[in-house]
């Protein structure tokens, strides 16, 4: 069992990204501070590192952004100089960055090979769609620099997988997106919901057909190698694994996005909220916990929990996502994780895996 | 009784991967933002 506020997501230069993706969360609630870039200190970094190393042997540490390459190669040695310090003294510490890849060349895929870093990219499909939408500034599309970097990171074998964004425009073709992740050689992926753009985002309940079509096709393309995690944590879980996907594990508590200045939230998704600033790496952690928003929160997480009291599919779920708990979408949510967890469910009868 | 039809590889995979799973320790974690399993 994790402790509360053991998993750190680290935001070295907040929202900021080289790129202006047409659906981007972040992009709409920092753009305002988007003409200023500011790195995490020294400082900063080295009392990061300290505080989720101090109470834990095994650390995970996430880089994010923005686009966490922006903050530039040295910042990254410093990381690695100072997680160091912690492994001779027997911790077990491992990294992942999520990038946009426009940024990864010879050079960046040397410096995670050297340091250990695993890297996924995010990367719509298809390519007609990441065109559109994962743009630079100017409007140009990002594809060929993603491509040659998953191409750099699959070569030094330091490759994640990616992340691909789900709406308008390609929620009804899974069967193009497949076939254009396979031809890359792209066999690691995880799908995404686009939510909040009025233009781009797509229903709970086609986001479900969606991932019940990508369901069918994985079955029918029958590769082993090819991994698509929201889909394999459904069947892991159905099957008596263990959770793996963060929305399913009732422990929205463990997650820490930790900011620039230090600062400590929960998941990302409840950026800009004061009353979930849980305190700044610079207390104890002790204390941390014990604060009135961290409490607040874990009070809030049970209260809303317990309305999916009577779902027979609660166990599996474990209430989802808490920030969709919150949201007026629940109800729809809920009634499309079901269909889709049914139809999962009804397959693996099918080829008697389940009774 | 009916007999199920054949079990692709990539469910025979998955069971024995969450049959192993049950004695394995928690987490990597996937976040719905970003993906962090290898």
């Amino acid at each position: 069992m994790r402790n509360p506020l053991s998993v750190p997501i680290i935001k070295p230069i907040n929202g900021d990204c080289n790129l202006g993706c047409h659906y981007c969360y972040m992009f709409s609630i920092l753009e305002p501070q988007k003409s200023v870039r500011t790195i995490m200190s020294q400082e900063v970094l080295q009392t990061t590192i300290d505080f989720f190393c101090s109470h834990q042997n095994d650390v995970e540490f996430t880089w994010h952004g923005g686009e966490p390459l922006l903050a530039g190669m040295e910042f990254y040695r410093e990381v690695s100089k100072l997680q160091k310090q912690w492994i001779s003294r027997g911790k077990k510490i491992s990294n992942f960055i999520q990038t946009n890849g426009s940024l990864v060349d010879d050079e960046w895929a040397e410096l995670f090979k050297e340091i250990g870093f695993f890297v996924g990219v995010s990367l719509d499909a298809p390519a007609s769609v990441h065109n559109r939408l994962r743009t630079f500034g100017c409007g140009t599309s990002s594809l060929s620099y993603v491509l040659r970097g998953i191409s750099k990171l699959i070569e030094k074998n330091i490759f994640n997988g990616v992340i691909c964004c789900v709406g308008k425009r390609n929620f009804n073709k899974p069967r193009e997106i497949l076939d254009f992740f396979l031809d890359q050689g792209i066999k690691s992926i995880k799908f995404l919901r686009i939510k909040g753009d009025e233009q781009e985002a797509i229903s709970a309940s086609q986001y479900a057909d969606f991932l019940f079509q990508i369901f069918n096709l994985w079955i029918e393309i029958d590769n082993p190698d090819l991994e698509i995690r929201d889909i394999k944590s459904i069947v892991d879980i159905l099957l008596g694994g263990e959770f793996r996907e963060c929305t399913f594990t009732g422990r929205c508590d463990q997650f820490a996005t930790v900011y620039n200045d230090g600062s400590i939230f929960p998941c990302d998704r409840f950026i800009n909220e004061p009353r979930l600033r849980f305190g700044t790496v610079f207390e104890p952690y002790t204390k941390v916990l014990i604060g009135e928003n961290f409490q607040a929160f874990l009070a809030e997480m049970r209260v809303t929990k317990e309305l999916c009291h009577g779902c027979c599919w609660s166990s599996l779920c474990n209430g989802g996502c808490f920030k969709e708990r919150l949201s007026n979408e629940k109800g729809n949510i809920c009634r499309a994780n079901q269909k889709l967890f049914e139809g999962i469910e009804s397959a693996l009868k099918k080829y008697g895996l389940l009774v | 009784m009916p007999k199920s039809a054949p079990v692709p590889c990539v469910l025979m995979l998955a069971l024995s991967q969450a049959t192993d799973q049950k004695d394995a320790k928690p987490g990597p974690w996937d976040q719905g933002h970003w993906a962090n399993r290898k």
